[in-house]
Formats: structure tokens, C-alpha cells, sequence
């Protein structure tokens, strides 16, 4: 009960942090989450342009092709990790820990989001049909199960059993 | 002290990237793999 409040409160503090830091966020975190993955996708031979005209509404134009993705903060799993981030410092276990819990889900949504973004411009590119199957419904679900996965990860192996609930 | 709960800190960082790359890999292999085949079929 008192890690669903926590977990509430935590939220509410991010949202609220998210909403004041919002164009700040948009450089540290959006655009170069974009630019890379625009960087891989042209490493890899799938022709991507990233385009920065929308930036001051919180948008990047990813375009592959014929499609051109408006690149939300949705779409870089930004509250997915506020979540992820929430449930860390919820939890009843020490300073130490939340600490490492936070090292751990920063890092691993950067990467994840970026190649969550190379994976939609390779279908882009290859199978633009089911754009829509990838974005709204298997996404979606990876996103949800990466948030499960990392958070149960740092409670099995990071935080000591004499911390855990 | 604190050099080597900094280093321990940018491990745990190096994990959770690998942790996110292979995760994203998994799904994309799985989910990509059957419709990358359907496309070189048709």
C-alpha cells in the first residue's frame, strides 16, 4: 500500500518535473535520441533524415523513406522510464540501491528507445504495411514488459534480500 | 571509496544498456523475422 502511494507521489513528481523541464528535455533526451538513431539507420544502409523544424513544439521529423515519423516524447519512452524510475524510488530498499536502480533504468531506456526507434524505421523502409501493427500494438507491449523486466531485474539481482518487501 | 561506487555505478549503467539493446533485439528478431520472410516471399 505505502509502495502505491510512493509509487503515486513519485509519478506525480516526475510529471510535474517533466512539464517545467520540458524544452530542456527536449534536447537532453528527444533529439539525441533521435539523431542517433537516424545515425544508425544510415549505418545500416536504411536512408533516414532527421529534421528539426518542429523542435520548439516537441516534435522531430524522422523521415524513411515515403513516412516521415513525427518523434514524440511518447515515442522515446520517456514516461514508460518515469514509470520504470517511480517504481525504482517507491520501493522499500536503501539509498544505495534506488541509486543503482536509477544507473541501471536511465541507461537502459536511452538505448532501448533509440533502437525502438531504428526498429520502426526499418519497417518504415522494408514493410511500411505494418506500421501501424508495430506502433500501436507491439510497441506498446515491449514498452510495458521493459518496464516489468528492468524493475524486477534490479529487485532480484541489486537490491539485497534483507531490503526486499 | 566513493571512485569505486562511481565505477560500480557506470558498470550497472553498462548493464542496464546491454539490458535495453538485447531486449529491443529479442522483439525485433521475433516480430521482425516472420514478416521480413513474408516480404521476400511475396
Amino acid at each position: 500500500m505505502q509502495f502505491c502511494a510512493l509509487f503515486a507521489v513519485w509519478l506525480a513528481v516526475f510529471a510535474g518535473a517533466f512539464e517545467l523541464a520540458r524544452t530542456l528535455l527536449v534536447e537532453l533526451y528527444m533529439y539525441p535520441i533521435s539523431y542517433v538513431a537516424a545515425w544508425i539507420l544510415n549505418g545500416i544502409g536504411v536512408q533516414a533524415a532527421l529534421g528539426n523544424a518542429l523542435l520548439t513544439s516537441g516534435v522531430c521529423q524522422l523521415a524513411v523513406s515515403d513516412v516521415v515519423y513525427l518523434v514524440t516524447f511518447e515515442c522515446t519512452g520517456i514516461f514508460a522510464l518515469f514509470m520504470c524510475a517511480s517504481s525504482v524510488l517507491a520501493y522499500p530498499a536503501s539509498k544505495v540501491s534506488k541509486i543503482k536502480g536509477i544507473s541501471l533504468v536511465l541507461p537502459a531506456f536511452l538505448a532501448y528507445s533509440t533502437l525502438r526507434l531504428v526498429v520502426m524505421g526499418v519497417v518504415a523502409r522494408f514493410i511500411p504495411d505494418h506500421i501501424e501493427l508495430f506502433h500501436v500494438y507491439i510497441m506498446v507491449l515491449v514498452n510495458i514488459g521493459f518496464v516489468l523486466l528492468l524493475w524486477l531485474y534490479w529487485v532480484r539481482e541489486m537490491v539485497p534480500g534483507s531490503e526486499r518487501a | 571509496m566513493l571512485s569505486i561506487q562511481l565505477l560500480e555505478c557506470a558498470a550497472i549503467a553498462g548493464r542496464g544498456v546491454l539490458l535495453g539493446l538485447l531486449s529491443i533485439s529479442i522483439v525485433a528478431v521475433s516480430a521482425l523475422l516472420p514478416l521480413g520472410l513474408q516480404w521476400l516471399l511475396s
